[in-house]
């Protein structure tokens, strides 16, 4: 297949109908994206994890336009682009040898699909309908593009949480599903830390700055259970959890777009010898760079450079997690102070 | 002529090697001697190379055989190749000897390999998107 031709057939198809959409214009780090919305249930869906990126300035050059539609608003349905097995390599990564200017983002067994013109910085959203929307999309809306559009920067989205005391020290808890992430950030947050972010969050590494992204946490019912229960009734999915994880979404966000970074912290599930301690930074680098370019698979080499950029700069620590609230807080702030 | 293979991504931290390959997703640290070691590629002949090492290092019999175990496993996970001609582009890392583990070791990660195999195939209708609606059954998303 040959995806500059399905991104121009989508593309025109799509522009066709341009008076139709409804614009919002949201912050990306130091720059801004406009973003079309074919309708306003569609926009709902996607803009509860980015409200707070909402500008309402006028006077803002947006270096990146996506188009969020669905197959309503076509004149004709759209048709899945024909691939062959050996093009489609891991998940949802298309080989697109025909041209390193289009990308393409697919996965076969969603009624979804992502399309990118690096050229001209525009990106494409299609859904079949509302309901064909997957429950984990809308939590990091429009990830995978701004993956695509971060490729010429040197922003780089990565799969961490980030909280600070005060805006002066800020650390990043990258580690895979499952090692305590998110439970380490939400009790932090919830014992008058600032929140940047839970599941991903955008760095620019030449600064060394984390910038907010998303406002929502993704969290299993059992961490809910043992370690959040007064969370338990925030939950927006709560009939669901038997398919999905639970998914909160963080009130009355701080708008603190960008804040220098101070270090990394793995949060590691342990059962003694609790602590932060200084790590290898290889170990760092594991924390990041596996999950993230499994989720983020464009141009894995230019992601796995910024995060070595990233983990170079940085003092990398392990945070062997206490289970008990209280002992977390101090030690975080503890070593928040003898840093 | 051996090197490292063009689409791995090679890293030094803390006089350790971080390799990724970025096609399968398997991750791969290696400490001690052997970092020291293939710093040296590329080169041509491995025996000749590694007799050199030992030599000049004053390495012992055992860490010998480490070395080469481990030769052996990069070239099975196909980490370095063998080419007829010397690559145009080859890494250079600069390694503090007095900071590298005792003994060489490799440790594989594949945290991510059972996400990779996927299997992507479905049945489609006549529009090319699959028949079944797996949206709202999957748990996925990280």
């Amino acid at each position: 297949m040959v995806i500059k031709e399905y991104f121009e057939d989508v593309y025109n198809r799509v522009i066709d109908q341009k008076d139709n959409y409804e614009k919002t214009t949201v912050a990306v780090g130091e720059h801004f994206a406009d973003i079309y919305t074919s309708d306003s249930a569609l926009k709902r869906v996607f803009f509860y994890s980015i409200a707070h990126l909402i500008t309402y300035n006028a006077l803002t050059l947006s270096s990146l336009t996506i188009y969020c539609i669905t197959d309503d608003i076509l004149e004709e349905r759209l048709k899945a682009p024909t691939l062959c097995a050996d093009e489609l390599s891991l998940n949802g990564n298309y080989n697109n040898s025909d041209s390193d200017r289009y990308f393409i983002f697919y996965q076969p067994w969603l009624h979804q699909i992502y399309l990118y013109d690096s050229l001209h910085n525009i990106a494409i959203y299609w859904v079949k309908g509302i309901n064909n929307i997957p429950w984990w999309e809308p939590t990091f809306s429009f990830r995978i593009i701004f993956h695509w559009w971060s490729l010429k920067t040197p922003y780089q989205l990565i799969h961490s949480g980030a909280i600070s005391k005060d805006g002066n020290k800020t650390f990043l808890f990258p580690a895979p599903s499952g090692s305590g992430k998110s439970t380490t950030t939400l009790q932090l947050w919830l014992s008058g830390f600032l929140y940047l972010g839970d599941d991903y969050i955008m760095i620019d590494v030449d600064k060394n700055i984390v910038y907010q992204l998303y406002s929502t946490a993704k969290v299993e019912t059992i961490t809910l259970e043992k370690f959040l229960p007064e969370l338990k009734e925030k939950i927006i999915n709560k009939n669901k959890l038997q398919e999905q994880k639970g998914i909160l979404h963080i009130e009355n966000l701080q708008k603190i777009y960008a804040l220098p970074i101070s270090g990394i912290i793995i949060p590691n599930i342990s059962s003694g010898n609790y602590g932060i301690f200084e790590c290898n930074k290889s170990a760092a680098q594991l924390a990041i760079a596996p999950t993230t370019l499994h989720h983020l698979p464009h141009n894995r080499d230019t992601s796995f450079r910024k995060i070595t950029k990233l983990v170079q700069t940085n003092k990398t620590y392990i945070w062997n997690l206490p289970t008990l609230r209280d002992t977390l807080v101090n030690q975080f702030s503890q070593f928040q102070v003898n840093e | 002529m051996f090197y490292w293979k063009k689409s791995i991504a090679i890293e030094l931290f803390d006089n350790e090697f971080l390799l990724a390959n970025l096609d399968t997703g398997l991750y791969y640290t290696l400490k001690g001697p052997a970092v020291a070691f293939l710093s040296n590629l590329p080169f041509e002949d491995f025996d000749k190379e590694l007799g050199n090492f030992i030599e000049k290092n004053d390495t012992s019999k055992d860490e010998k055989l480490l070395i080469s175990n481990i030769w052996l496993e990069l070239i099975e996970q196909a980490l370095i190749a063998d080419y007829p001609s010397r690559p145009l582009n080859t890494h250079s890392f600069l390694i503090d000897e007095t900071k590298i583990a005792h003994h060489s070791n490799l440790t594989t990660y594949a945290d991510m390999k059972d996400l990779l195999l996927l299997d992507p195939i479905h049945e489609v209708d006549t529009e090319g998107w699959p028949k079944t609606n797996e949206t709202s059954s999957a748990k996925d998303g990280n």
